[in-house]
Order: C-alpha cells, then sequence, then structure tokens
C-alpha cells in the first residue's frame, strides 16, 4: 500500500489464459454430464443469511465463513457452499412436489482461510442434488454420476470411498448417549478417520477425564448447595426440593430468556447424568461408545474384506447392521453401472465433518502416482435426510447430493489440450497482406475456430514457440517467410498435438480457399501477389 | 520540523489514562496541553508525536500507515488480526489494562456452570425453534472461540455500551465481555462460565511493519521507545539493597556475601570502601541488585553477614547490555 497500488488479497486469485479455460471447460465438462443425467441447472445468492450455514454446517465450515452485517438483513454470509441455498430454494416447490427434484448448480464459493498463507479462499464447486429420494436406487444413481461426471472429464481412474454414520448414530442411540456428547463422539470419528492422533481431547468433554487447566472434574457437576439437595431424592420430590431451596436462599430464576421449569428440568437431567457418570452405567456407556469409534474409524478398504469385519464390530458392540445391509445394497446397484476406472472402498469409520448427514456417505479421490494414498479428494457428498426439516423449520424431506471441487481436479488433470484445439493465432508479417489475412480470420471463425491476429515484421522459431505455449494449437504466417509458395501461407502446429497433420492439411485447405475467393490478382490492398 | 515517529495512544476511554501514566513512567511523557488536542509531542526532542485515537480505531490507523506505532488492548488487535496483516506486537505485555473476555450467563441459570452446559442449552433454544443470542463487541474471537468448542448454533448480537444489560433486557440470552474484576457482571446478575476465557489480554505495542522497514530513522527512534519500555519494566522487578558490612579486608567481606551466590546479583557483590574513623580499611558497603521477591531473603542474608545500615532503593530504569525487545522486534520484521 505504500508505493501506491492496490494490492490483491491475500487467498484470492486472478485466473485468465490456460488457467482461465482449464477450469472453464472443468466446469462445462461436469455441467454436461449432469445435465445428461437429467439433472436442470440452477443458481442461488452468493450472499445468504448467517442463519441459513448456522443451521446447516459443522464448525469446521463454520469458522472459515466470511461474514458481515447487511443494513437491510442483519448478519449475512458469503456462501460456502451449495446445498443449504439449493434446499431453501427449492424448499416451496417441495412442499407440492410428486417427483423428486434434480438440479445441479456451480459457481465460486468462500471460505476464510483464518490467515494460512497459501490457503484458496474462493474456489469453485459444481455439484448436484436430489430432493424428495430417499431410496437406495437414487444413492446409486448420484454415486455412479459422480464417477462418470469425474471420468468424463479426461480422469483415468478415480477411487470411491464408502461411508455410512448409521452404525455410530444407531449405537449411541441405544446407548441413551445424551446429544452434546454424540456431537463430539462423531467430531472424534472424524479426527480419528483423517489420522489425527490423540483422543484427550473427547475424553476430556465427555467428562472421562479431569480438565487439568481448571480443575473441574466433570461436565455434570452442579453447585454444590444443589447436588447435595438434589442428591438421593426420588425424581417426584426433586422438583419440590430445589425449589424450596432457592425460596429459602431469596433466588429468583424469573427474568431470563429461558422458563423456571427449563432451568430445573435441566439441573435435574444433570444430577441424573452426574449420578450415572459417577457409579450408574454412564461412564461404562461412553467408554463403549469411545472404544467403537476408535475401531470403527480404523476400517477402510475391498468392500469384500471390510464389509465381513464391519459386521462382526456391529455383532460385537450388539448394534444392528441395517446400516451394513444398505451399504450392500447400494453397492449391488452401483455394479450394474459397469463403470471402468473406478475403485470401490468403504471406510465405514468416514465422517465428513458435517453433522447433518444421516446416511450415505461418500468422497472421490484422484488416483495419482506422485500422491497414493490417499490421493487427492475432488469430490465428497452424501445423504442429509433430516437437513430439510433444520432449513424449514418445519417440514422435511429427504435429500442426497455432492460438489466437485473443480480446482482441485484442474490440479490432477493432465495438460489440457483440448481447450487449444481451435485456437488459432495469425500473424501478419507483411502490411499488404491484411486484406487477405481479416478474411481468412474471419472464414475461419465462421468455421468453429478462435483466431486471432498478431502484426510482426519479423518471425523466429521462438516467437512461434511464445505462441503455442500461450495456448494456440497453430500459427498461421501470411505472407509466409519462403517465396514462392502456394497458398502464401505457412501453418505450423504444435507438435504434441494428436492428429497434428489433420489440423495442417486443413488449414492449408482453407487458406487456399480464401486465396482464390478473393481472386489471386486483386487480393492485395495494393501491388502483386507472390507465387 | 516532522516527527519521525507518530504514535496511537487510546483516547477518551479506560485505557487514556493508565496509557499515559505508564509511558511517563519510562520517561516518554506526552506534553498534551489540554485534553482535546489530537497530537502532542512525546518523550524529550521531537523525534516522536503521540496521537489520540479510540482504542477500537487503532489497529485500523496502523493498518492504514496513518500512524506507525501504536498502545491498545490485545483485545481489540486479536479482534481485528484479520485485517491487518502489516500490524505485529512488538511488546505483548505492558503491564497494564489487563482483562479477559469471557462468556458470562445470568445467575440464575442454576444449570449452567460450564461450557458443556451451553452447548446443551444452545442444543435446547435450537430445538425451541431460535439460535442462543448473545451480545458482544468481539464477533469474530467470540464466534471463533464457539466454533472451537462445538457450540454451533447461536446468533451474535454486535453491541456497543453496556451490553450487561441485555439478557436482563431480553435482546440477547446471554453475553461475551469483557471482565476485570468481575464486579460488574455480579451487579447485573451475570455469572462467567468455567471454561468460558476466551481470551486473556492487556496492553500491548503494535508497529506497522511496512513503515519500520522501509525508514531506518524510524526503526531507531522505536529502539529508543522499546529500550525505555524494557528498562522501566525491568527496573520494576528489581531492587538495590546496600548494606555495612566489616571484615578484616574487602575480600573476605566478599567471600562472606558470596556464600549466598543467588543473592549476589548477576556477577556478584559491588563493594565501597566506607571511611570508619573507627574501624578504618575494616567497614564497606555491599550492594546487591536482586529480584523483588528476593528482597526480604537478601535482608537477612546481609544481616548474616554482619551487616547493618541497611538500605533499599527501587533503581528508575535497568538497561541490559542489549535491548532484548528490540532484538526479537527485528526477527519480526
Amino acid at each position: 500500500m505504500q508505493d501506491g497500488t492496490v494490492p490483491r488479497v491475500q487467498g484470492f486469485h486472478d485466473l485468465y489464459g490456460d488457467g482461465y479455460h482449464r477450469i472453464q471447460r472443468l466446469v462445462e465438462s461436469l455441467t454436461v454430464s449432469f445435465a445428461r443425467h437429467g439433472f436442470d441447472q440452477m443458481e442461488v445468492p452468493l450472499v445468504e443469511g448467517l442463519d441459513l450455514y448456522l443451521r446447516k454446517n459443522g464448525a469446521q465450515v463454520l469458522s472459515r465463513l466470511y461474514s458481515f452485517v447487511d443494513p437491510n438483513h442483519g448478519e449475512v454470509a458469503l456462501r460456502p457452499e451449495f446445498t443449504a441455498s439449493v434446499i431453501r430454494a427449492l424448499a416451496a416447490e417441495m412442499e407440492n412436489a410428486d417427483q423428486p427434484w434434480r438440479v445441479s448448480y456451480a459457481g465460486p464459493v468462500f471460505r476464510n482461510g483464518s490467515g494460512q498463507e497459501g490457503q484458496s479462499r474462493q474456489f469453485t464447486q459444481a455439484g448436484i442434488e436430489i430432493l424428495g429420494d430417499s431410496s437406495a436406487v437414487a444413492d446409486a444413481e448420484v454415486l455412479a454420476l459422480a464417477c462418470r461426471a469425474a471420468l468424463d472429464t479426461g480422469l483415468p481412474q478415480v477411487r470411491l470411498v464408502l461411508g455410512h454414520l448409521g452404525p455410530l448414530r444407531t449405537l449411541l442411540t441405544h446407548l441413551n448417549v445424551n446429544g452434546r456428547a454424540e456431537g463430539y463422539l462423531l467430531e472424534h470419528l472424524e479426527h480419528r478417520y483423517r489420522g489425527r492422533t490423540g483422543d484427550e481431547t473427547v475424553r476430556r468433554r465427555l467428562g472421562l477425564q479431569a480438565r487439568v487447566e481448571e480443575g473441574t472434574v466433570d461436565p455434570e457437576a452442579l453447585p454444590e448447595h444443589l447436588a447435595e439437595a438434589v442428591r438421593g431424592a426420588i425424581p417426584e420430590e426433586a422438583r419440590a426440593l430445589v425449589l424450596t431451596m432457592l425460596d429459602q436462599m431469596g433466588l429468583s430464576l424469573e427474568g431470563t430468556t429461558r422458563t423456571p421449569d427449563e432451568i430445573i428440568d435441566r439441573v435435574l437431567l444433570k444430577a441424573r447424568r452426574h449420578a450415572a457418570l459417577h457409579g450408574g452405567t454412564g461412564r461404562e456407556d461412553l467408554e463403549r461408545a469411545l472404544a467403537f469409534t476408535e475401531q470403527l474409524s480404523t476400517l477402510q478398504g475391498d468392500p469384500d474384506d471390510i464389509l465381513p469385519r464391519a459386521e462382526a464390530l456391529l455383532a460385537r458392540y450388539q448394534v444392528p447392521s441395517e446400516a451394513l445391509d444398505e451399504l450392500r445394497g447400494v453397492l449391488d446397484l452401483l455394479r450394474l453401472y459397469e463403470l471402468e476406472g473406478v475403485t470401490i472402498e468403504l471406510a465405514p469409520g468416514m465422517a465428513r465433518g458435517i453433522a447433518y448427514y444421516s446416511g450415505l456417505i461418500f468422497e472421490l479421490y484422484a488416483e495419482q502416482e506422485a500422491a497414493r494414498p490417499p490421493g487427492v479428494q475432488i469430490c465428497g457428498g452424501g445423504r442429509y435426510d433430516a437437513l430439510a426439516l433444520a432449513i424449514t423449520g418445519s417440514f422435511n424431506f429427504p435429500a442426497l447430493g455432492f460438489s466437485f471441487n473443480v480446482e482441485a481436479l484442474a490440479g490432477v488433470l493432465p495438460r489440457d489440450e483440448k481447450s487449444m484445439n481451435h485456437r488459432i493465432g495469425l500473424i501478419v508479417l507483411d502490411a499488404e497482406y491484411r486484406r487477405f489475412a481479416y478474411y481468412l480470420a474471419t472464414t475461419l471463425r465462421g468455421g468453429g475456430y478462435t483466431v486471432t491476429t498478431h502484426e510482426m515484421r519479423t518471425v523466429s522459431h521462438l516467437d512461434v514457440r511464445r505462441l503455442i505455449d500461450h495456448g494456440l494449437a497453430a500459427v498461421i504466417l501470411v505472407p509466409s517467410p519462403e517465396p514462392d509458395t502456394f497458398p502464401v501461407v505457412e501453418v505450423l502446429v504444435y507438435e504434441n498435438r494428436t492428429e497434428t497433420s489433420d489440423l495442417e492439411e486443413t488449414l492449408a485447405e482453407i487458406a487456399a480457399n480464401c486465396w482464390s475467393d478473393l481472386g489471386s490478382p486483386n487480393i492485395l490492398t495494393t501491388g502483386e501477389a507472390r507465387g | 520540523m516532522t516527527p519521525v515517529l507518530r504514535i496511537a495512544i487510546p483516547s477518551k476511554g479506560a485505557m487514556e489514562e493508565p496509557t499515559l501514566r505508564f509511558l511517563g513512567d519510562c520517561g516518554l511523557k506526552v506534553h498534551r496541553s489540554n485534553s482535546r488536542q489530537y497530537s502532542a509531542p512525546m518523550g524529550a526532542g521531537d523525534v516522536l508525536q503521540a496521537v489520540f485515537q479510540r482504542a477500537a480505531d487503532i489497529p485500523r490507523k496502523l493498518a492504514t500507515g496513518l500512524v506507525d506505532v501504536g498502545i491498545t488492548g490485545f483485545d481489540i488487535f486479536s479482534e481485528h488480526m484479520g485485517d491487518t496483516r502489516d500490524v505485529i506486537v512488538a511488546v505483548e505485555d505492558l503491564g497494564f489494562a489487563r482483562c479477559s473476555l469471557v462468556l458470562a450467563v445470568p445467575e440464575a441459570w442454576l444449570d449452567v456452570t460450564t461450557m458443556e452446559d451451553l452447548v446443551d442449552v444452545a442444543a435446547e433454544f435450537q430445538h425451541r425453534g431460535r439460535p442462543l443470542r448473545i451480545a458482544t463487541k468481539f464477533p469474530r474471537l467470540v464466534r471463533q472461540f464457539l466454533l472451537s468448542r462445538a457450540l454451533v448454533s447461536h446468533t451474535l448480537v454486535e453491541g456497543t455500551g453496556a451490553l450487561e444489560i441485555a439478557p436482563a433486557m431480553g435482546y440477547a440470552d446471554i453475553i461475551a465481555d469483557i471482565n476485570e474484576t468481575g464486579t460488574t457482571l455480579r451487579t447485573n446478575h451475570l455469572k462467567p462460565l468455567a471454561g468460558g476465557t476466551i481470551l486473556r489480554s492487556q496492553a500491548c505495542l503494535l508497529v506497522n511493519r511496512a513503515r519500520l522497514t522501509s525508514a531506518p530513522a524510524r526503526l531507531e527512534a522505536l529502539r529508543g521507545i522499546l529500550e525505555m519500555i524494557e528498562a522501566h519494566q525491568r527496573a520494576r522487578e528489581l531492587v538495590s539493597i546496600t548494606a555495612n558490612v566489616e571484615g578484616a579486608d574487602i575480600r573476605q567481606v566478599a567471600q562472606t556475601v558470596l556464600r549466598r551466590r543467588d543473592l549476589a546479583g548477576v556477577r556478584g557483590p559491588t563493594l565501597t570502601p566506607v571511611f570508619d574513623p573507627d574501624y578504618p580499611d575494616r567497614v564497606f558497603a555491599v550492594t546487591l541488585v536482586v529480584s523483588t521477591s528476593q528482597l526480604a531473603e537478601a535482608k537477612d542474608h546481609l544481616r548474616a553477614c554482619g551487616g547493618g545500615a541497611i538500605t533499599v532503593q527501587s533503581p528508575l530504569y535497568v538497561f541490559d547490555q542489549e535491548s532484548m525487545l528490540y532484538a526479537s522486534l527485528r526477527e519480526k520484521l
């Protein structure tokens, strides 16, 4: 700022030339794949009310939100993803829909990188949602589409990793673990699955381990006098006891945004949990849930190997295996698509960070020699059957979908040659040939080529090389530096390009036709034609 | 002559008075003739200029390069950290304006004592169809903290002025605000949560990196300030204690005192002859510089060595061979 230039904001990038075309071509390729499967593209706002994202996302995304205050709306945020908006937008349609909705989207999303160097804060997502279909057939359709769309962009090989939140959620329900602990355990599963070590944080949060830094032992602690009063009282008496005690102490529970009943209900709930944690089954249940989480997080690999192992684990913990049956069903359906170039893995311990996933979840990786395992993640998604209720607040419909990270995909694709196929540079070496050159350029453009014209006095191999490196498929010199050539042009094409000779021949032929169209004697603005 | 270095100083708030006192103690008195003056010379000479700004605005004024150096609360700096890339902390702990940013809930919420309770209560609110509302002047720090504690469902109500009344007025459920002694919270029937301390803060010295690296004269002027701050802080930790001790000769007295190496100063005691006409060449003034916490022990030790007439003085400034603060700033730059 000191020297007067306006700096680019950290984490944002300018995109032009080849880099721009790579992203555009990928978005187009993905969108075309989605469209062929009946997914109609839609657009949603870049800015949404902050509440929308608070209702949907986990802490991982929320901590990176770009939020600010809109004077007319209150707290708003740049979209960090599309799903919440899509559900908000189509909720009204869904109320009267008798058919599932299939939509696709593509565009920039924003995630603040908490100041880390080099971290991109804007990237491109392209994805789909199916709203109103809870069937396994829809699950398989979505998985197959993700793989198909990835392969269609030119990736030779992808790895599909499948998981399911069912097993852990079922166990937690059976063990009667409270909602807060469930959240902590899901987050822990995610950490363990991603290879982050240590369980101290979750043990402390669950109250299984003393909280050294604050000196309190467990999260279910109540103020001493209250704990005394409630301890040992039978439930029917406890409420009256607490009220009498508060009365004697002259403490009022009025005047806050919670009612006295709500406060006392939770006092009693905490007393019960406290009793369970110290002597009851609560502690044992939490330890059990934690051990199960740990073992689940290590399962990943070939479905034929993982399915029986997961079944054995579930049996050991007496968890019904419906979720695994569901996965098996989806796998069977997926095989019918006969996808070549797709390796399927099962990872029942995958959690994907977002608490609203309800069943199937998956991630897609590009297999690369350099980065294996785990490869580069290019896509992720799953089923969120309770999300609509959280967003609409009144009614629900099943939903599932995925999104590609287009920049990640661009990073793993080999150099993009297709986008350059039809870009031609036309170099005018002699001003007298301008009329012919412009005519040739117009003709080529009419034939679907992209043509740029350049004026140069002389041209060297290096110049041509440079133009080709800038993404041109071919360079046409007008006139050819070689004297007495017909039709006065020289066509130079990108050597490593496939179908080289075809392009060279085609271009030479078009030039020849143009030459005779204009009639060679009158072709120049002034002077005589050579050749 | 235009001043070399412009220093932003908090004005019109709780930090103004302690900042001016601190600078005065560091030998950097601000010569302000009336309280409406926007800028004033500072210290000796005309190198330094103090510029008065609202404490909350100082990080932004620094970021835009309007001032080179600033003093403000670490809490304010942390809240604005994202948009002030060129602003770095030169001294984290100036030792005044200590406070904490805490989450506080109504005292009547008997069931809520920890962050875990708050997560539960937030879920209850969500279940009833609206998120937990938190009034605060520090939206970024608070949001970051809540998310790191897995408290996702919440709305921040940004406010200025007295937030403590927000829960009673009903426009927020709880607050996240600065707490110094706890009195204001108690008066308003609020209590801090265990595990709900978002940030501990005190006054800090901030600098604009680009402004300093681009002009050696500014850096040199800042070195002067850092030296004085460091010498003042060092001086507060040390006392100089002197006693008259009698002995056979200077060497013998020194050896007696050195029996407690830990109380004999960094390099050893300073001994000066005292010309006592009754005991010529036998009395020496022994001076030890020790940390304030060692004073009682040092006094007892000197007595045990036969010392009397013990006097204790606080040094005004203590300069070391080189300034540690300046050296560490150079590294950060």
